[in-house]
This record gives C-alpha cells, structure tokens and sequence, in this order.
C-alpha cells in the first residue's frame, strides 16, 4: 500500500473544501489558491491509480492553469453583478453540502457500474457536483472557467480509472491549459484595443 | 508522404504562422483562401493511396499516419469530405475581406479546420472529442471583438455546452470498447448508448441543449459565427454517421432511428415557432441553423440510400445560405447599425443588394419554392410522411414558422417600398452577395445538377444502406 492510499479520505474533504471555496469566495486570489490547492487533491488521487510521474502531470497543468488565470487578474470577472452578502455565501456553501450527501448516498449505486475505489469515485463526483453547481450558478466569465476547470477535473478522476492512455493525459493536460488561456482571454478582451 | 500531413499538419502549420502575420491581414486572407482552395482542388484531384506519377517524379499519398501508437487516417473515401471542408474555408476565407470583422477569424478558423479534419480522421476516435474540444477553445478569439465592453452569455454558454459534450464522448469510448469485448452486456451498451446520446446531444445543441445557438448569435459577428456553425455541427454530424457506420449493434438499433426522428422534428418545430417571436437577425439565424440541423436528424433517422443522399444534398443550399446571410449581416453592421429589427427597418433603401441577398439566404432557409432548399426539403418531408406521417406534419409547421419569420424580415427590411434604390454599396461585396443570391436561385430551379454533387462523402460510410 503506498502512502497516498493510506491517507485515502483526506483528499477527498481537500477537494470537497476547495470547490465550496471556488463556489463562496469573491476574492480572485481565494479562488486561484483554492483551485491549485483542489489539483492537489486531484493529483492525489490520481496517484492512487495512476503511476505518480503520470499523475503528477494533472498537478503540473492545474497550477499552469491557475498561474494563466492569476496573470489576467480577475477581480471584475469573478465578481457577481449584486452586492455580495452573507446570504449568498449561506445558500451557495449549503447547495454545495446538498451535492456532498448526494455523492455520498449515490457512491454504492455508481460503484456497481465503474471499477474505481470509492474515495476517487466520492472525490470525481463532488467535483463534478460542484462544477455544474458553479456553472449553473453564474454567469461571469471567471467563474465560469472555473466552474468548467473544476467538472473536468473531477471528471479525469473517474476517467484515470478507465484509461491510462499518456497521450489521453498528455491532451488532457492541454485541454485544461487551453481552457484557462481562454479565460484568460475573456477577461483582458474588453481591455483590448479593437482589432488586436 | 501522408495524406495527413497534407491535409492536416499543413494547413495546422500555416495557421500558426497566420496568426503570427495576422495584422498584415490582407496577406493573411490571401494565403489562408489560396491554401485552402489548393488543398480542396487537390483533395479532388489525387487519389490517395494509389501511386502518382509526376513526370519523373512517382510519389503515393498513404492514407495511414500513426502517432504515438494512434492513426490518422485519411483514406480515397475520405477525398469528397476533404473538398468539401477546404472548399468552405477557401470560400468564407475570401469573404472576410469584405465582411470586415476583426483579423483573428483567419488564421483561428483555419486551425479550427485542421483539427476538425484531424478529429474526423483519428483512430480511436474517442481522441475526436479531445480534438473537437480543441477546436472549440480555439474558435472562442473569434467570436469575441476586442476592446467589447462586457462577454455576451452566448459565447459563455457555447463554452459550457461544448466542452461538456467532451466527457460523454471519453466515457461512450470506455464504454463501446467494451461493448466491443463483450456485446451481450447490456448495462455496457445501455450506458454506451446514453453517453453517446448526450454528447452528440451537447455537440449538435439538439434539443433541449440549444439555448446558446441563437443567444450566440445575437452577440458574436455573424461571419465568425457563420463559419462555426458551418463547420462544427457537419464534423459532428459526420461523426455521428461514422458511428452509425463503424457499430452494427447500434445500426440495427431501430430505436435509435426513432429518437433521431424524434429529436430532429422536435428541433425544426420549436425552433421554426421561437422563430417567429423574434427581433434580431443573429438570433433568426441561430434558429434557422437549430432547424437545419433538425433536418439533417431527420435525414439520418430515414435508415435508407436515399436518407443518406439527403443527407449530402442538404449541404450545398446550406453552405451558400450561410455563408450569404453572414456576409450580408456583416455589410449590415458595417454600417453602424445593429441586428435588432429596429435598427434595420427601411434599411432596403439604403444597402439593397445586402437586404436583397439577406431575402434571398432566409426565404432559402425557410424552404420557399424554387429556391435551392426547397427541393430536398419536399423529398424529405415525404420519406419522413411515408413513416410517420403525424411527425411530417410537425415539421411542416415548423418550417412554415421560419418561412413566416422570413417574410417579416423581409417586410421589416423594405418597410413594404419596393421602388428604385440609391446603390451604395461596394462593389466586391456586392459581386459576392449577387453571385451567392443567384447561386440560390439556380439551384432552385435546376436542382438534379447540382444537389447530387455531395453525394459523394457517402462513400466513406460503407455499411450504411
């Protein structure tokens, strides 16, 4: 047994934690940190299906991702348009512990279905959970890639499970870089000259 | 040498050096047009896979490349489906000049086009959807303008709706390989079968996943969003019929034809009925493009030699269409105004060849007679009565819906003065807007010459009926 596999549930309440926190925050340094702190949990449990020289390559792209994101400094597009309040922090974070019971009560359910242990299974599906909560929840472009970053993301932990392809990984990786450049993208475009 | 490097490391490679070249964009437009109709005319010209003799030159285009343990393959089947893609590019390439529009179209199409023609030519084909995917990031500069005050929700929603097709796809992969070993496993198939129905569904915005098409639209210039929903829904839908073509389990799926039929009808009634509702040519033109796509459904849903050849007819009346109502939208903003049916009222007067040409790609789209759809439409429409006649029936009111739309656009343009205009108009676009208006018209009326001449890309799905 590695040692990623013996500490198998914290990753799991790592990602669980990042996503509430990419779902709740309105500061953009917050959620780039909470989005590289969420890739670790997903390299972590990647790790345990995947070889770490292979795993670490989801790491590697997540933090690029992060760092292609940070460099835009996205404060107006993480920003939701009404006055930010306690209220909806409340109902975002609760909505997000309504996605939690949920994967947790559909684990045995889904684990008939797909060869994967249960804590990559809970960790992939909160993960998708709590994108499609974010991208159903917003409509700034920020928010939006994240949202999108952290789907795919739980997404490529159920798919490790299945396919171990290195040029599956490779375009992976390149797909989530290209998603962060886009974002990037979205949010200097208004500051562009025309025709740039 | 491999076909693949001819038609898709190339033009993959141009694009590169485009976008570095882009602010000389007449050069960009010239090289990237050029490219495009060489690599058309020589996809109709050589054959692949046969050795070539050039005088003392032999040479032979393999159709397999492999790459790390995975092929490209682009077969003498595939030669019909390679004209057709270039041709399109070559063709909206050369309009950009004068439908204006910001310099990154050029050289983001053309690498759109390069990848889609990888993804249609890649085995497995689950690395499809990473291609595809790829395509699609890289089609999001295009549809933005630089320096725009706020990122429209179309483009955002267009982002969510495709990339999320990406993971069903990957998962309908797993999931056939499967089905592959083991074919009586019927959870397998179940779950192939629903991924890939959701994918195509995310992929094609087939009904309900279809709001972004015409909120894209309305925000995005029309020939950059003219060019994407050309070339995105026909790679998806060639994919679709590879499917169909490669998986016996699923061909002889009978329900599958029924969902398709479904899901084609419910797309051309409820677009062709919202459409009606509108007041802005974009979103006009994305509902128009909801219910093209719906026909096309309806087209594979027949399971018949002659469903497929509808198939391929469809594409010719909707290529010029298209490409017509971008380009005159695009003269439309040029002027100053909006797309908002307000902005454009009496607008006749002043730029009639634009409005003209614009009657012309939406009364085409609406399926009147004697224009270029109008023909294939009615053979569809009486395969589709002849085995169901109640859904023949829905979809003949949707295209009235669009036909209906069209006449109001058409009032709104004229303003109901049909008397002698000002021409002021430049000459380029109008020579472009006049050749793709009467391309429509002769079509319409001599639609056995030139509709047949797609039918060509059926060759490369040999077990379809």
């Amino acid at each position: 047994m590695t040692i990623l596999e013996r500490l198998e549930v914290f990753p799991v309440i790592l990602v669980a934690l990042c996503s509430v926190v990419l779902l709740v925050s309105q500061n953009w340094r917050y959620s780039i940190l909470a989005l590289a702190i969420q890739y670790v949990g997903v390299f972590w449990l990647v790790g345990t299906i995947w070889p770490f020289g292979l795993a670490v390559v989801k790491l590697v792209a997540g933090w690029m991702a992060g760092a292609a994101l940070s460099a835009s400094q996205p404060e107006e597009g993480l920003r939701e348009e009404a006055a930010p309040g306690a209220s909806r922090a409340v109902f975002r974070t609760l909505a997000a512990g309504l996605v939690v019971i949920l994967v947790v009560s559909v684990t045995p359910l889904v684990q008939g279905f797909a060869l994967i242990d249960p804590q990559s299974l809970q960790g992939g599906l909160i993960l998708i959970g709590a994108g499609l909560l974010h991208l159903g929840m917003s409509t700034r472009p920020m928010r939006v890639i994240l949202g999108l970053l952290t789907a795919l993301s739980g997404f490529e932990i159920l798919y490790a499970a299945v396919e171990t392809s290195v040029l599956v990984a490779g375009l992976q990786a390149i797909i989530t870089l290209g998603l962060a450049l886009v974002g990037a993208y979205l949010l200097a475009a208004p500051g562009m000259e025309g025709g740039e | 040498m491999s076909a693949a490097l001819l038609w898709i490391f190339l033009p993959g490679l141009a694009a590169v050096g485009l976008w570095f070249g882009r602010k000389r964009s007449g050069m960009v437009v010239f090289v990237a047009t050029g490219l495009c109709l060489a690599l058309a005319g020589l996809a109709l010209v050589l054959p692949i896979g046969k050795a070539l003799r050039l005088g003392r030159l032999l040479f032979e285009l393999e159709p397999v490349m492999n790459i790390a343990g995975r092929r490209l393959v682009l077969a003498e089947a595939d030669r019909p489906l390679l004209t057709f893609f270039y041709a399109i590019a070559g063709f909206w390439f050369a309009g950009t000049l004068s439908a204006g529009g910001h310099r990154q179209i050029v050289p983001y199409g053309l690498g759109m086009v390069a990848l889609l023609v990888a993804a249609v030519a890649v085995e497995p084909f689950l690395f499809a959807a990473l291609l595809i995917e790829m395509a699609v990031l890289l089609s999001i500069p295009m549809l933005i303008t630089p320096g725009e005050a706020r990122i429209g929700q179309g483009v955002l929603r267009y982002l969510i709706f495709q990339t999320l097709a990406m993971p069903f796809i990957l998962l309908a992969g797993w999931a056939l390989s499967g089905v592959e070993a083991n074919p009586a496993d019927a959870t397998l198939v179940s779950l192939a079968s629903i991924f890939l129905g959701l994918g195509f569904a995310f992929w094609l915005a087939i009904f309900p996943f279809y709001t972004w098409v015409p909120l894209l639209a309305g925000q995005a210039p029309p020939y950059a969003v003219g060019f994407l929903y050309l070339v995105l829904p026909t790679t998806a839908l060639l994919l679709g019929l590879d499917f169909i073509n490669a998986y016996g389990w699923l061909r002889n799926a009978s329900q599958l034809y029924l969902i398709l039929r479904l899901g084609g009808a419910l797309m051309v009634v409820t677009a062709g009925v919202w459409s009606l509702f509108q007041r802005n040519l974009g979103r006009l033109f994305g509902y128009a493009m909801i219910v093209e796509t719906g026909f096309s459904l309806l087209a594979v849903s027949l399971n018949s030699h002659l469903g497929g050849e509808i198939f391929t007819m469809i594409f010719l009346p909707r290529v010029i269409a298209m490409g017509l109502w971008a380009l005159c939208s695009a003269a439309l903003l040029k002027t100053g105004r909006s797309l908002d049916y307000e902005s454009l009222e009496r607008v006749a007067e002043e730029l009639p060849t634009a409005s003209a040409g614009l009657a012309a790609a939406v009364l085409t789209l609406g399926g009147l007679p004697l224009l270029a759809a109008f023909p294939i439409r009615i053979v569809l429409l009486q395969e589709v009565a002849g085995q169901s006649p109640l859904t023949a029936v829905w979809v003949l009111a949707g295209m009235v819906g669009l036909l209906f739309s069209a006449f109001r656009l058409l009032a709104v343009l004229t303003g109901g003065y049909f008397g002698p205009r000002r021409f002021q108009e430049g000459r380029l676009q109008s020579a472009l807007i006049i050749a793709g208006a009467a391309a429509l018209l002769i079509i319409g009326f001599a639609p056995r010459l030139f509709l047949p001449l797609l039918a060509g890309m059926l060759k490369a799905f040999t077990r379809l009926p």
